[in-house]
């Protein structure tokens, strides 16, 4: 057995969080460069409502020049 | 397993060092009776692996410090130390903690003890939610969708801020709109044509209008000032017209009051009064007498005193005349100035009031700043007559102010409130997209989560039913079902079937042993759920009593579900021996013996030696140990063919015990059955060669030992003179013969016999060894069911 390549196992609300990311990325709802921010407070419990308007007003087509909804 | 060696010193019951070294081998089973160290072994994985001192853990009755370290020994001399593939960490015991020294990951273990069996199963919803929460409770992601839902509430609450704003707005728009009698028209096209105009044009004609205004009051303003001036001067005039005939009526009374002579007298008496050495004449030079001459003088003036009186009166009204004069033609010029301003603001301005009027502005073209002496009074006729005309206007003139104001007043209110519309209506707009994109994201959030937890709590209980029905095939219970509690939060219900009632407790019909199983599959599906793969699962004194099919399934779903690596630790002597002989796959198996344990020599072990390598070793030794040989070799036969009856419900005369003799087994298995019974063994290749099989007729290896079968009664099981008469070639033949059979047998890969229905054929565990047929030929219908 290799133990250099043991990882150690995803908290279910890391496994959670990239779960959540990745749809609303899917979704196009939160634009790329912002998705990380998303995961990172997903799994640290610390998204303020005041983020999240942020985060959302900045994935808007118009303002993040993507092509979301 | 990855482990290799655990090593414990001063630890609970290891009064001495004790060293384990585990074989490459998926499964560890110590054995050992009660009080032999089975549980300071466990205890010992505990601290090393989860830091965690067990039992001890948290009861202030008995503190680590104090009763981690052996009996009698110190907190300082315990030792645990573990080798885990290639690797060494060492611990120690540091105040009441453990201290573990080495590389990372350190390896984990998941333990289940006998006394938590039933704690998982019969805990509170709440307690059991707590072991479940790892895998179901997400407080990180919860925590943020809660800031997300509060997000969402105040969008909403600042969109109907905006809409209310906006309607509002609209609402006193309309209003302005039918004000202006323009309803007919588009609002907000009505609305951006009024916010278009440029209200300069209608504040100039504001400021014009107040200038005209403010020019005839100047005007007029000046004019009075000049007739009042005129007025006084008038008065003057009369005053000094009044006293020049009061004067020359006075002179007229008086000789000496010629006014100019008494003015004379006057000089000269001052003049030799402020000369007193003066004693000549200063006009003629003639000798006078200055006093006398004082006394004479102030004589004949008192004499035209009232001459002296009138004419002084006059000159003052004279010079007043003069003054006012002056200040009249002050006056004229600011009236005639203010007539030419008010000439050239009516006559240039393009007020419709004043347009309208058609006045001949040529009647009054002297009307200028700079007026000509000889034209004063023409310029002041038309001036005054110009002011009159033009103050004839002023009502128009406030009537088309005031509309002005008005018009400013309701086009800045329409501005206003266009502007108030097109705000509010971009921030309800802007705030309504926020809230859909934030509702779209919350219905993300909340149904992953959901979907998540679901996904979780199913994928546990799929793998605790499926581990449930292999344990209890064929009995009318199972379809266990973990859920959360809908109206609780952090409360996990578990529910199952007992024959034909479903969703109900476990507790309420289950049998003890049945709640043992469940806590174990519950466990187990716990355990290997998010775990690393440096991780142990350590079974510990979980199986007390059990019948022997459920001996062989618990052993089949170790084997055969489990993919961690695997530690027992067992009292239960029936599942050890399942692998002695050869009924479970002991090749999968090291097998570890605990020793009776003592202070002095702490916890013992050894391997565990199976009943054919006994019966091996006794083979090998010189002089031969006859009884034993015989014994040995017939308990084995005997435990093989009781398989094997057992597996093809071979037909056995009653015995209310259930116990049968050597023979009585050889009976059963009938001829025809002997005829196709055979082993086949897969031999395993690397590829590109092909994997090949052997078998063997097994007919002549039960004939061999069925000629042979009273040797063990005669030698191995009674004190029996005739059995003296045997050879030790004769004792040895059957041991062998024994031995023959058992390794056509058993499988050399597991060490198992191949017991498992495949529905073509038995197998082992491992699959490496088959036996034909399926069924005995001589078996009924009834029989033949697996």
């Amino acid at each position: 057995m290799d133990i250099t390549t043991i990882a150690l196992p995803k908290t279910a609300d890391e496994e959670l969080a990239d779960k959540i990311t990745d749809s609303l990325g899917g979704a196009k709802l939160i634009s790329t460069e912002k998705l990380p921010q998303v995961r990172d407070g997903l799994r640290k419990g610390n998204l303020t409502g005041a983020d999240w308007k942020l985060l959302v007003e900045l994935s808007e087509p118009a303002k993040s020049g993507g092509t979301a909804e | 397993m990855p482990m290799q060696q655990l090593s414990i010193s001063g630890f609970r019951g290891a009064t001495k060092c004790i060293d384990l070294i585990f074989e490459d081998k998926p499964v560890v089973m110590i054995f050992g009776e009660n009080g032999t160290g089975k549980s300071t072994i466990v205890d010992a994985i505990d601290f090393i692996c989860n830091e965690c001192a067990g039992p001890l853990e948290g009861r202030q009755s008995t503190p680590v410090k104090e009763y981690l370290p052996s009996l009698g020994g110190k907190a300082a001399d315990l030792k645990v130390q573990l080798k885990w593939a290639t690797k060494t960490w060492n611990a120690t015991l540091d105040g009441a903690k453990a201290k573990v020294v080495g590389g990372s990951p350190r390896p984990k273990a998941r333990i289940l003890r006998r006394t938590q069996i039933l704690e998982i199963v019969d805990a509170q919803p709440a307690k059991r939610y707590e072991a479940f929460s790892r895998f179901v409770s997400v407080p990180k992601v919860e925590q943020s969708e809660s800031a997300l839902r509060e997000a969402v509430r105040t969008v909403d609450i600042e969109f109907d801020a905006a809409a209310r704003s906006l309607s509002e707005a609209q609402t006193t728009l309309k209003r302005l709109q039918t004000e202006a009698g323009a309803s007919a028209t588009d609002l907000m096209k009505w609305a951006k044509d009024k916010n278009d105009i440029d209200p300069k044009d209608l504040t100039a004609r504001t400021q014009h209008i107040t200038t005209l205004l403010t020019s005839v009051q100047a005007a007029r303003t000046a004019l009075n000032g000049l007739n009042l001036i005129r007025g006084q001067a008038a008065e003057d005039a009369q005053s000094v017209q009044t006293l020049t005939i009061d004067l020359q009526a006075a002179e007229e009374e008086s000789e000496e009051a010629k006014n100019d002579l008494l003015k004379l007298l006057d000089v000269a008496a001052v003049y030799l009064t402020q000369h007193e050495d003066q004693d000549s004449c200063p006009i003629c030079e003639r000798p006078i007498d200055r006093a006398e001459l004082v006394v004479r003088l102030t004589a004949r003036k008192e004499s035209g005193a009232l001459v002296i009186a009138a004419s002084a009166e006059l000159d003052a009204a004279k010079k007043l005349e003069e003054r006012r004069q002056t200040l009249v033609r002050d006056a004229q010029t600011r009236f005639f100035k203010a007539a030419a301003t008010l000439l050239k603001e009516f006559r240039e301005s393009n007020s419709p009031a004043v347009l309208g009027s058609k006045i001949e502005w040529n009647t009054f073209s002297l009307v200028q700043d700079v007026v000509a002496d000889e034209q004063v009074e023409a310029v002041d006729l038309q001036a005054e007559g110009l002011l009159g005309i033009c103050e004839s206007y002023d009502s128009a003139l406030q009537s088309e102010k005031a509309g002005l104001a008005s018009e400013l007043e309701a086009l800045r209110a329409i501005k206003l409130q266009f502007a108030a519309v097109v705000k509010s209506g971009k921030q309800a707009k802007a705030q309504e997209t926020l809230s859909k994109r934030l509702k779209a994201v919350l219905n993300i959030v909340e149904a992953q989560r959901k979907a998540f937890v679901d996904q979780a709590l199913a994928s546990i209980t799929q793998r605790v039913d499926s581990l449930y029905a292999k344990l209890h095939p064929g009995e009318k219970l199972g379809d266990i079902k973990l859920q959360l509690d809908p109206n609780k939060r952090g409360s996990l219900n578990v529910s199952s079937r007992f024959e034909s009632k479903t969703g109900i407790p476990p507790q309420a019909y289950y049998s003890e042993a049945h709640m043992d199983t469940l806590g174990i599959c519950i466990f187990i599906a716990l355990a290997e759920k998010g775990v690393a793969a440096n991780t142990l699962l350590v079974l510990d004194d979980v199986l007390t009593s059990a019948d022997q099919p459920h001996v062989d399934r618990f052993i089949s779903v170790i084997h055969e579900e489990l993919t961690l690596p695997v530690l027992i630790t067992t009292h239960y002597r029936p599942w050890r021996d399942r692998y002695r002989y050869a009924t479970g796959p002991v090749g999968n198996v090291h097998l570890i013996e605990l020793l009776s344990w003592t202070q002095e020599r702490g916890v013992r072990h050894t391997k565990t030696k199976l009943e054919i390598d006994q019966l091996r070793a006794l083979l090998a030794i010189e002089p031969i140990d006859r009884q034993a040989l015989a014994s040995k070799a017939g308990v084995l036969l005997e435990a093989a063919l009781r398989e094997l009856c057992i597996q093809y419900k071979c037909k056995m005369s009653f015995n209310a015990e259930g116990q049968h003799t050597l023979g009585e087994y050889l009976n059963g298995i009938d001829s025809k059955l002997r005829k196709l019974m055979k082993c086949v063994t897969n031999n395993k290749s690397v590829p590109p060669l092909t994997p090949t099989q052997t078998s063997i007729d097994i007919l002549p290896l039960l004939a061999a030992v069925d000629s042979m079968t009273w040797i063990r009664n005669q030698v191995g099981a009674h004190f029996n003179l005739s059995a003296m008469d045997l050879t030790d070639a004769q004792v040895n033949e059957f041991a062998k013969s024994t031995c023959s059979l058992l390794d056509a047998l058993i499988c050399l890969e597991c060490g198992e016999l191949p017991r498992k229905n495949t529905g073509s054929f038995f197998a082992c565990t491992c699959k490496g060894q088959e036996l034909h047929p399926l069924t005995s030929p001589g078996a009924s219908a009834a029989q033949t069911g697996n």
